[in-house]
């Protein structure tokens, strides 16, 4: 039995207790040597933030792609009835919508923990690609099977709240 | 783990994130009093049955529904059941085994059915016997019992199988008052879409859970529960068993086939309608609970005032819960869409950052951004990829487009170069300033991207100076880099003449270099400044914008306006600079076709590719303008192809492998690029442009050609005049035109048969020609160039020669790995210039070694291994602290 699937899986992270089953798990550039990472973080800016920090803000332009490396960050809507909505823990990807499609950031991310994130803006991107195509290509990859994922996720969703 | 501030901002809390509202003893002390109060129940009920049998259904069950709905929690941690199931746990002789797939699966489902089939068996069976009554309680304890002494947490039975469960879910959902779940420290994770886990999504989720079978039996549960409820109290007395049983079987088909057909024909979310049966159900069971309730409380019927009194609590209760549960279906929906499956990153990322931890921190003021640099970047790199709010011009620290402020930690970056201080001594900004584009990064700084303003504004005046009094008046022709600099030249040695400049643009000195960005960018003149506004102010130099200079007299000294003005001067200097040159090309001047010189042709290109919404751009000319342009029209969106008319990019900058290695990096970036290839005519019609014709006969497809084929000095004005003039104004070592009293700077002046079109030579003419403005004598030797490429990654810098002549030797070292290339030549023991690809922390160091034609004949070796620490040894000027 899978301990939760559809719209609500995200609200039951029984933690330690539950081995997650790798069907859940989406890698980003997984399986990757410690070199392709290398010649992804030179393109990357390192930034470290304390605890109430906003690392993103709703609304705002800015087109980068964010690897959290360490610490939690809360995710809020702009909407006034809802403040933090759940958390991201280290490590993740974030803010590939706005990343792929340069529109504004539809959350903002507050620090609710110390950390570290990377943040690869997208002419950093077109430089690496253009020197490195396949790690380019890789990237784009994983990120289109994250944003797939979360379509067919919303499609179900859609489907579930009857329209 | 989260703080307590973030828990309380969550909507959907889970129980650990949930506050505690007793002690662990408490609940114990509780939960064993309620499973004596149920084990005493079960005695009475069979020793006496007439007081079991009305505490139990008359007072105890017509409660329980009240309690769900105002606070589950409460129940959860004190319900004789889940006392009993969790004793085992407690006790620690529980198997602890992992359910089931069947058995998680099919409980809750058998749950429900048992839930139905208790209430249909009250009248018939439960109500009026007090020994099943005690049965049905005793063999649930001992039901729980079991479940916990098998399976691990609670999936024995108060998450799985217990009949109660399927109303606690739907009640249970929206509590008035949250109760942390006590039980499960630490959680196991042992039921899906756990109640006790998450008590505000468990409905939810199961609701919107991926499997439709396991939706529909709860929506079926919740669909049935108005009719279930209506059927028990409206059923007559004395009805025979299967009439019962098939009564109850056609009022919950009723009551579920509603809630179906409405799920099918009203277009809303399928909480609205669970949580609406579910309001509906619990009203009915009261209206009807409410006069045996008042019996069992007061011991008499009849009481009006009890009845609807109760009715009118829980009617409220259940609507404002109604509402509120609707309204957190649409957060959940909101939080649901947001929280995508998980993107985990993988452990080489670990190892690669871990390198890096050493690396210097850089804070940027107010905001407090923590930012790791690597070391030899640029400010201007940091900045930029951090997404600040920063302009960048030249990159070499010449136009001033990028003044920060250091708020501490000035030892901790480069020198500062010559050319870097005549930029900021321009500027005139407080000593804390650095060029972002020059200042190296190797060690923890603090910058603010706003200078600060120097206390007292004034230019640093350049103390005994031998100024010629006799020099009252000072006119200079221009406002680019060339004239600006004269101008300030000419006021920092002579403190009181009139200066005046005179401008056809109508704008104050802007970064002419950041132009082709126009094309794209969305900030528009703005950022493109370079002076603050109070400049020419405080310098005291008027400013003729938007003014064209139309005549010169020189026998009067006077500048005629197009105002109708005229300004008499006792020096004058000319730095008009030059309007882009356009080889004979057939048809151009078509719409279509276009230049790139001065702001208003970068807004004409990008008003015309926004109009004509343009797919295909060409652009004529792979110099440094050319590509930089041509990756402006890219960012836009278009498809550009490029036409460089020599074998290679960039063919004054660069040598065959580097300008085949950027040939590679731009066609990377989705540039098209054809080189030995110009274009010769166009073919437009009167509104738009179709295709370019080049010189192989070819035609390309094509919605604009812009055309970078270098510059054409402006000497209109001067040829008129009379003065000398070649291809531009011909000056001689002091920067003298044929007019003693007229100097001629920049882009239009002509030194030694040369004309340099670039920033840094107008920069050091505009001092020189000014110093002699006003008695000095100073003598220009000419200028090294210095060219890079303002293009995303690419890290070019060419100085000075870039091939060999006879006799000069090379030194040239490529690492393909790191896409770096490295060209010294050598020259007499001297370097002659350079080429470097990739190595943007070497650029400031090897373009002064070049200026300087510093003497390498002792380092051959480490220059050839490719230890070029030499060339930055001699830094030329240490910072203060």
């Amino acid at each position: 039995m899978k301990l939760s699937s559809g719209v609500g899986a995200a609200f039951f992270d029984y933690g330690s207790a539950v081995v997650r089953e790798p069907a859940d798990e989406f890698g980003f550039l997984s399986g990757r040597p410690q070199d392709d990472w290398a010649k992804v973080l030179d393109h990357t800016e390192i930034r470290r933030f304390s605890a109430g920090e906003e690392i993103i803000s709703a609304g705002d332009g800015g087109r980068a792609l964010y690897l959290l490396t360490e610490g939690t960050l809360g995710l809020r809507l702009p909407s006034p009835h809802v403040q933090t909505l759940r958390t991201i823990e280290a490590p993740s990807v974030i803010g590939e919508v706005a990343f792929l499609d340069g529109g504004t950031r539809s959350a903002t991310l507050l620090a609710i923990s110390d950390g570290e994130v990377l943040r690869l803006r997208i002419e950093s991107f077109e430089a690496l690609s253009a020197r490195e195509p396949e790690l380019g290509r890789a990237i784009l990859f994983d990120l289109a099977r994250i944003v797939t994922a979360r379509l067919r996720h919303t499609n179900d969703m859609i489907a579930r709240a009857g329209g | 783990m989260v703080t307590d501030a973030a828990a309380q901002r969550n909507p959907f809390p889970s129980y650990t994130q949930m506050r505690r509202r007793a002690p662990t003893w408490v609940w114990r002390v509780g939960s064993t009093l309620t499973i004596a109060a149920a084990i005493t129940l079960c005695v009475t009920l069979v020793a006496k049955p007439s007081t079991g049998l009305r505490l139990w259904w008359r007072l105890a069950i017509p409660l329980l529904p009240l309690v769900w709905l105002t606070a589950p929690g409460l129940w959860r941690n004190l319900c004789p059941l889940a006392a009993s199931n969790q004793t085992p746990r407690l006790l620690r002789f529980t198997r602890g085994w992992t359910a089931p797939a069947w058995y998680s699966e099919h409980a809750p489902a058998v749950g429900m059915t048992a839930f139905i089939l208790l209430v249909a068996s009250r009248k018939p069976l439960l109500n009026s016997s007090g020994v099943a009554t005690a049965t049905l309680i005793g063999g649930s304890l001992f039901g729980a019992l079991i479940g916990g002494f098998a399976f691990k947490g609670k999936s024995g039975w108060c998450s799985s199988i217990c009949p109660l469960l399927p109303v606690q879910r739907v009640y249970g959902q929206t509590p008035y008052l949250a109760v942390a779940n006590r039980y499960c420290q630490p959680c196991v994770g042992c039921a899906k879409n756990c109640y006790d886990f998450n008590p505000r999504v468990a409905y939810l989720a199961d609701l919107y859970d991926s499997d439709p079978h396991y939706t529909g039996y709860r929506r079926f549960f919740v669909g049935a529960f108005p009719g279930l409820t209506y059927c028990y109290f409206t059923l007559p007395a004395h009805l025979g068993t299967a009439a019962v049983y098939g009564r109850f079987a056609i009022y919950l088909a009723v009551s579920a086939g509603s809630f179906f057909l409405a799920e099918t024909l009203l277009r809303v979310t399928v909480n609205k309608l669970t949580a609406l049966y579910g309001a509906a159900a619990i009203s009915l069971f009261y209206w009807y609970s409410a006069p045996v309730l008042a019996g069992s409380l007061t011991g008499r019927s009849g009481t009006a005032w009890f009845d609807w009194g109760l009715r009118a609590i829980v009617w409220s209760l259940a609507a404002a819960w109604l509402v509120r549960t609707w309204h957190k279906e649409a957060v959940f929906l909101q939080v649901g869409s947001q929280a995508s499956a998980a993107r985990k990153l993988d452990g080489g990322l670990a190892s690669a950052r871990a390198r890096r931890a050493a690396d210097p921190e850089v804070t940027i003021a107010p905001s407090g951004l923590r930012l790791v640099a690597k070391p030899g970047a640029t400010l201007l790199e940091l900045l930029e990829n951090a997404g600040t709010e920063i302009e960048a011009g030249c990159r070499m620290g010449v136009c001033g487009a990028d003044p920060v402020c250091v708020v501490s930690g000035m030892e901790n970056l480069s020198a500062i170069s010559p050319d870097e201080r005549g930029t900021l001594d321009r500027l005139g900004y407080a000593d804390s300033t650095r060029m972002a584009c020059c200042a190296r990064i190797n060690g923890p700084v603090e910058v603010s991207v706003t200078p600060e303003r120097r206390e007292a504004a004034a230019s640093k005046q350049i103390q005994g100076f031998p100024y010629d009094r006799d020099v009252r008046r000072v006119v200079v022709i221009g406002n680019g880099i060339g004239g600006a600099t004269a101008a300030d030249h000419v006021r920092r040695r002579h403190p009181d003449c009139e200066i005046d400049i005179v401008a056809d643009e109508p704008y104050p000195l802007y970064n002419r270099m950041g132009v082709s960005r126009l094309v794209h960018g969305r900030s528009a003149m703005v950022g493109l400044q370079l002076l603050p506004d109070e400049w020419y102010d405080d310098h005291r130099i008027t400013c003729w914008l938007n003014t064209s200079a139309q005549g010169l007299d020189l026998n009067r000294h006077e500048v005629m306006l197009g105002t109708g003005e005229s300004l008499g001067y006792d020096r004058l200097i000319l730095a008009m600079g030059a309007d882009a040159f356009t080889p004979p090309i057939g048809g151009f001047g078509a719409p279509g076709t276009f230049v790139l010189r001065r702001a208003g042709d970068a807004f004409a290109i990008r008003a015309y590719a926004q109009r004509h919404r343009a797919m295909r751009a060409i652009v004529a000319g792979g110099g440094p303008l050319g590509l930089e342009a041509a990756y402006s029209i890219r960012k836009l969106g278009l498809n550009v192809t490029v036409l460089e008319r020599s074998p290679r990019l960039l063919p004054r900058q660069l040598d065959g492998r580097a300008g085949d290695l950027l040939r590679k990096y731009l066609e990377g970036l989705g540039l098209r690029i054809l080189l030995g290839s110009e274009p010769t005519s166009v073919r437009a019609t009167d509104s738009r442009l179709d295709a370019v014709v080049l010189s192989d006969g070819a035609q390309l497809a094509s919605d604009l050609l812009l055309v970078a084929a270098g510059i054409s000095p402006l000497v209109e004005l001067a040829r008129k005049a009379g003065l000398d003039i070649r291809r531009g104004v011909v000056v001689d070592d002091e920067l003298r035109t044929s007019d003693p009293d007229v100097f001629a700077v920049g882009d239009l002046a002509e030194h030694d048969g040369r004309i340099y079109g670039l920033w840094p030579a107008a920069v050091e003419q505009g001092e020189i020609a000014a110093a002699n403005a006003v008695g000095g004598t100073r003598t220009y030797e000419g200028t090294v160039p210095v060219a890079t490429l303002k293009v995303v990654g690419v890290d070019l810098m060419s100085a000075g020669q870039c091939e060999p002549d006879d006799g000069d030797t090379a030194i040239v070292l490529e690492d393909p790995d790191q896409h770096s290339y490295r060209k010294l030549v050598i020259s007499e023991g001297q370097i002659a210039g350079a080429i470097l690809i990739g190595r943007p922390q070497d650029a400031a160091d090897v373009a002064a070694a070049v200026k300087d034609r510093r003497d390498v004949s002792a380092a051959i070796d480490d220059l050839e291994r490719g230890d070029w620490s030499c060339l930055a040894a001699d830094a030329p000027e240490k910072v203060a602290a």
